[in-house]
C-alpha cells in the first residue's frame, strides 16, 4: 500500500505517549512482560476550537454510520482509538524516553577475545587484522595511542568474522520492597516501575532474568516469585528497618538459610551472573548505624547496579549513604506517588541511565 | 443497436467515460453496471456528471482514503483519523460505503475523472445502490455553484504533504506541529458564509478612518494580513487556509445527501419494476440511513424528507402564490398534475444553499408532519419498552417523553444542527489598533430565523439562547490562548455567560481574565 500518510501514525502515537493520554497501569506491564497485546482505549484529541458550550465538551454521539461521503470532517471528531501495545511498542516507547538497550563497546570487547584465544585466528580474521594495522600505521594512531586494538567497519569490508554472538549472561534481578504502613498507597507507582525495569532488563538479558521479591518491615521474607501482583499489595504493620533485607540478599548470594516462604528459593551465583537491585520504601528507616554498611559495603561490591526508589521526603539520610557508597553502580531518585508519563519517565530517566 | 446506445453516454453532447476498477485491473461486471445505473440517471433523470472512476478500496485503503480527505497533511491529525476510521470499519461500528473524492488528470487518455471510493467489503446489491447514491453527489459537484467553487484536487494536496514533509526535515516536526495546531484552531474562524453578513454599505463621500473598515468575519485570513510572519510559516498557514476552504461544503451537506439518497430512492423505483426482491433490499438500506434522526444522519433524514415533500407538490400543483391564498380544507383537496417535481428538485440543486433550501421550501406543515412522525415512533418504542410493565402509567410516560417535540423547538434545534457549524465570531469595524485583538460574537441569524417573538415568549427564549450559545468554556479560553500566541498581543472575545449577562474574556496567552463589561455578543443587524 502507498503510504501517502507517511509517519502520521507514528506522530499520533508520539504525541499521546507525551501528553499523559496513555497511561499503562502496572497490570498493563505486567502483561506485557508476559508477552501479551494490551489494548488502550483513548478519547480522540481535538483542537481546542472556539465553541458552544453546549457542545464543546463531551456530549455527541458516535460519528458517521450510513453513507457519508466524507464530507464535514471539521465536525465531528467524537470517539475513540483503540491502540494495541505489546513487547516491540514498549521498547519503542522506552527508546523514545532515552533508555538505550543496546550494549555499548560488545563488537571491540569480542575481537579482542578472539585476538588473545590460544587457538589463534583463522584466515579470514587475519585480514582483518592486517587491515587494522595497515591503518594505523598510516595515519599514526599506534604513535599517538600505544598499541591498541581499534576495529572500525571499514578495516571488516572483508566481513568473514562470523560474530559468534557470546550465550548472553543471565540476570538477577532483586525487588526489595518496604511493606510498612506507610507504604501502602504506594503500591500502584512501585509495581509500574519495577515492572518497566523488569522489562528493560528482559530486553537487555535476551528474557533470562530471575526475579527475586523482598518484602521487609523491621524483618525480611522472600515472596512467591509466581504471585508478583500480591506482592505489590502486601501491607504490614511495625516499623521499618534496612539491614535485615540487605543482609538477606547477601545471604542469598552465600547460599545461607534464610527466612523465605517461596518455593524456588536459590543461590544467587552473582560471580557469573550481573545482579541487579532495585530497593523501594519511603527513607523512613530506624536503622542508620554502622551495621548497615558495613553490610552495604560488602554487598555493593557484588552487585552489577543497585536502584533505590524513595517516595517520600522523610530523611535524606539514607538516600546520601547509599548514593555516595555505591558511586557509580549506585542510581537514586526521589519521586511522588504519581503514575503519569512524564513522572514514570523522570524516575525511569535517573534509575537507569 | 440498443446495446450500442446504452454504452454511449451523453452529457451536455460531450461522451463521458465510466470505469470500475479494483487495483490497476478493471471490474468489467461493476463497470457495466455503472453504466446502466449512470445510463438511467442520464436519460430518464436528467442529472449530468462528468467522467467517474469507482475505486473499490478494501478497509486500510479506504481508511487512508478518509484520513487523507479531511486532513491531507500528513499530521498527527491525519494519523489518529486513519486509526479511528479503520477500527470503526473493521469493528463494524460505522459502515462508511462510499466517498466521493478529488478529481485528478488521467494523462493517458487525456480526460479529467472524478475519483469515487467504495469499500469492496460491500454486498453487490450494496454497491449498485451505492452507486446510484453517488451519481448524485456527482451532479451536485457537477452544477451547484458552491461546489464548483472549491478546487480542491489530489495534486496540489500530494504537493502541499511534500512541502509539509520538507518543513518537518528542515525545521522539527515539533515546531511545525504546533503551528499546524494553531492553524486548526484558527480554521474555525474562516468566514463559511460570506453571502450571510448584511454589510452596512459605507457612505459615498467616507472620511472616518477605521481598521479594520468593516466587521471582518474571516478571522484567520484577517491573522495573515495583520501579523508578521516567518516564510514558512506563512505558506503552513496559507496551506491550512486552502484545504480548510473544504469545509465550505457543510453549507449544502443537508441538500447534497437528501438529493443523492433521493436520487438512489429513485432508482430503486426503476429495479422495483423488474426485480422486487432486490429492490426491497436497497430501500431496506437508504430506510436505515435517511430514517433515524440523529446528529450524524439529519442531513439524510432531513434532506430526503424535503426533497420527497417537495416532489409530492410540485407534481400535484400545490405551490405558488396562488396556492397559498387558498385555505385550509381548499388546500387539502387541491390536486392539478403538473409533474414539474424532478425539474423542481434539479433546480434547487443548481443554485442554492441549505438555509436557502430550508428556508424557502421546509413550510410549517412540513414540520408538523415531521414532529407528528418522530412522535409516533417515539410512542412505538415507549409501547415496546414499557407496554407490558407499566400498562397504566404508559399514557403518562408517553407524555413525558414527548413534551419537547414542538414543531417550532424542533426548528429551532435545527438552526442548531445544520446551520452553525461553528460559532460566528468577528472583528468589529474600528476595533484594532494594534495593541489587542478584540473579538466578538454574532448572533443576529437567530433574530432573521424566528422573526419577532412574543414579549409572554421572550424571557423563555432568552435564557434557553444562553444556555445554548455561550461561549463561556475551557476550550474556547485555550483557543483563544492559541490565537493570542499567535499575534503575540491580548485577545478578547466579547461573548455571554449561561445567564445571558455579556461578558469580555481577555487572554495574553498565559493569564485569562474574565470581566462583565464589554457589549456582548451582536444580536441585530
Amino acid at each position: 500500500m502507498t503510504s501517502e500518510l507517511g509517519d502520521a501514525e507514528d506522530k499520533y502515537r508520539r504525541k499521546i505517549d507525551k501528553e499523559d493520554d496513555l497511561i499503562l497501569s502496572s497490570i498493563d506491564i505486567h502483561n506485557i512482560n508476559d508477552g501479551q497485546t494490551v489494548i488502550k482505549t483513548i478519547p480522540v484529541k481535538r483542537n481546542p476550537m472556539i465553541s458552544y458550550s453546549a457542545f464543546g465538551e463531551g456530549g455527541g454521539e458516535g460519528e458517521g454510520d450510513g453513507q457519508g461521503d466524507g464530507q464535514g470532517h471539521g465536525g465531528g471528531g467524537k470517539g475513540v482509538v483503540n491502540l494495541g501495545i505489546d513487547k516491540r511498542r514498549l521498547k519503542q516507547m522506552m527508546q523514545s524516553w532515552g533508555l538505550s538497550f543496546s550494549k555499548p563497546g560488545k563488537k571491540t570487547k569480542k575481537l579482542y577475545k578472539l585476538l588473545i584465544a590460544e587457538n589463534g585466528v583463522d584466515e579470514n580474521q587475519e585480514k582483518t587484522i592486517e587491515a587494522m594495522l595497515e591503518r594505523h600505521m598510516a595515519t599514526g594512531y599506534f604513535k599517538e595511542h600505544g598499541f591498541k586494538v581499534n576495529v572500525t567497519d571499514e578495516d571488516m569490508r572483508y566481513n568473514l568474522i562470523q560474530e559468534k554472538e557470546l550465550p548472553n549472561l543471565s540476570a538477577t534481578f532483586v525487588i526489595m520492597r518496604d511493606v510498612s504502613g506507610s507504604m501502602s498507597s504506594y503500591g500502584e507507582f512501585s509495581a509500574t516501575i519495577a515492572g518497566l525495569i523488569e522489562f528493560w532488563l528482559r530486553q537487555r538479558y535476551n528474557n533470562v532474568v530471575n526475579i527475586r521479591y523482598i518484602a521487609h518491615t523491621t524483618d525480611a521474607v522472600e515472596m512467591d516469585s509466581k504471585k508478583s501482583q500480591d506482592f505489590f499489595k502486601l501491607v504490614a504493620g511495625g516499623g521499618t528497618y534496612f539491614q535485615p533485607a540487605y543482609q538477606m540478599v547477601l545471604d542469598m548470594m552465600d547460599g545461607k538459610h534464610y527466612n523465605s516462604i517461596s518455593a524456588s528459593r536459590g543461590k544467587i551465583e552473582y560471580e557469573s551472573e550481573d545482579v541487579f537491585l532495585l530497593h523501594i520504601t519511603d527513607g523512613d528507616t530506624g536503622d542508620n548505624g554502622e551495621e548497615l554498611y558495613s553490610t552495604l559495603k560488602t554487598l555493593f561490591p557484588r552487585l552489577t547496579k543497585a536502584f533505590y526508589l524513595q517516595v517520600d521526603t522523610y530523611s535524606d539520610q539514607f538516600y546520601k549513604a547509599f548514593v555516595s557508597m555505591g558511586g557509580e553502580k549506585a542510581n537514586a531518585v526521589k519521586s511522588g506517588n504519581d503514575v503519569s508519563y512524564k513522572n514514570v519517565k523522570k524516575v525511569l530517566d535517573s534509575l537507569l541511565n | 443497436m440498443a446495446h450500442d446506445s446504452l454504452e454511449k453516454l451523453l452529457v451536455d453532447g460531450n461522451e463521458i467515460n465510466i470505469v470500475v476498477s479494483r487495483g490497476s485491473i478493471i471490474d468489467e461486471k461493476y463497470t457495466k453496471e455503472a453504466k446502466k445505473i449512470a445510463s438511467f440517471m442520464i436519460n430518464s433523470l436528467g442529472l449530468s456528471f462528468g467522467n467517474v472512476e469507482f475505486k473499490m478500496l478494501d478497509n486500510e485503503e479506504f481508511a487512508e482514503k478518509m484520513a487523507l480527505y479531511g486532513t491531507p497533511l500528513p499530521s498527527w491529525e491525519a494519523g489518529q483519523q486513519k486509526l479511528v476510521q479503520e477500527d470503526q470499519m473493521k469493528y463494524r461500528l460505522g459502515v462508511i460505503y462510499e466517498m466521493v473524492g478529488h478529481p485528478y488528470y488521467n494523462t493517458l487518455e487525456k480526460k479529467e475523472y472524478t475519483a469515487v471510493y467504495i469499500n469492496q467489503n460491500d454486498t453487490y446489491d450494496e454497491v449498485l445502490s451505492v452507486m446510484a447514491h453517488v451519481y448524485g453527489h456527482l451532479h451536485m459537484h457537477y452544477n451547484n455553484r458552491i461546489l464548483k467553487t472549491i478546487d480542491s484536487n489530489s495534486n496540489k494536496h500530494a504537493f502541499y504533504r511534500g512541502r509539509y514533509r520538507e518543513m518537518e526535515s528542515n525545521l522539527s516536526i515539533e515546531q511545525v506541529e504546533k503551528l499546524y495546531d494553531h492553524a486548526q484552531t484558527l480554521s474555525g474562524l474562516m468566514d463559511m458564509f460570506p453571502d450571510f453578513h448584511r454589510n452596512k454599505k459605507n457612505k459615498y463621500y467616507n472620511t472616518e478612518k477605521a481598521n479594520p473598515d468593516s466587521d471582518v468575519y474571516d478571522v484567520y485570513k484577517f491573522t495573515l494580513d495583520n501579523v508578521k510572519f516567518n516564510p514558512w510559516e506563512r505558506e503552513l498557514l496559507d496551506m491550512e487556509y486552502d484545504i480548510n476552504k473544504l469545509m465550505k461544503r457543510v453549507r449544502i451537506k443537508i441538500m447534497n445527501e437528501g438529493f443523492a439518497t433521493f436520487v438512489e430512492d429513485k432508482y430503486v423505483e426503476e429495479v422495483a419494476k423488474t426485480d422486487i426482491e432486490t429492490a426491497f433490499k436497497m430501500r431496506k438500506g437508504i430506510l436505515q440511513v435517511a430514517d433515524v434522526l440523529s446528529p450524524a444522519q439529519l442531513p439524510y433524514y432531513l434532506g430526503f424528507r424535503l426533497f420527497k415533500d417537495i416532489e409530492k407538490r410540485w407534481n400535484e400543483g400545490k405551490h405558488g402564490p396562488l396556492y397559498n391564498l387558498l385555505s385550509d380544507a381548499e388546500k387539502r383537496n387541491y390536486v392539478k398534475m403538473e409533474n414539474k417535481g424532478l425539474t423542481e428538485a434539479l433546480g434547487i440543486v443548481k443554485s442554492y444553499t441549505d438555509w436557502e433550501f430550508l428556508f424557502l421550501y421546509a413550510d410549517t406543515d412540513f414540520f408538523n408532519a415531521l414532529a407528528d412522525e418522530i412522535k409516533d415512533k417515539k410512542n412505538a418504542l415507549i409501547d415496546r419498552q414499557y407496554g407490558d410493565k407499566y400498562p397504566e402509567d404508559i399514557d403518562n410516560i408517553k407524555e413525558k417523553y414527548n413534551a419537547k417535540i414542538d414543531p417550532n423547538i424542533f426548528r429551532f434545534q435545527l438552526l442548531l444542527e445544520t446551520e452553525n457549524y461553528g460559532p460566528m465570531v468577528y472583528v468589529p469595524k474600528g476595533s484594532f489598533n494594534g495593541t489587542r485583538l478584540v473579538l466578538r460574537q454574532d448572533l443576529s441569524f437567530l433574530k432573521r430565523y424566528t422573526g419577532i417573538i412574543a414579549e409572554e415568549q421572550r424571557e423563555k427564549f432568552e435564557e434557553e439562547v444562553a444556555q445554548m450559545f455561550n461561549l463561556y468554556n475551557k476550550e474556547t479560553i485555550t483557543a483563544l490562548n492559541r490565537i493570542s500566541d499567535m499575534w503575540g498581543i491580548p485577545v478578547s472575545l466579547e461573548t455571554m455567560n449561561n445567564l445571558g449577562e455579556p461578558i469580555t474574556i481577555t487572554t495574553n496567552g498565559q493569564k485569562t481574565d474574565i470581566s462583565k463589561k464589554g457589549s456582548g455578543p451582536k444580536f441585530d443587524d
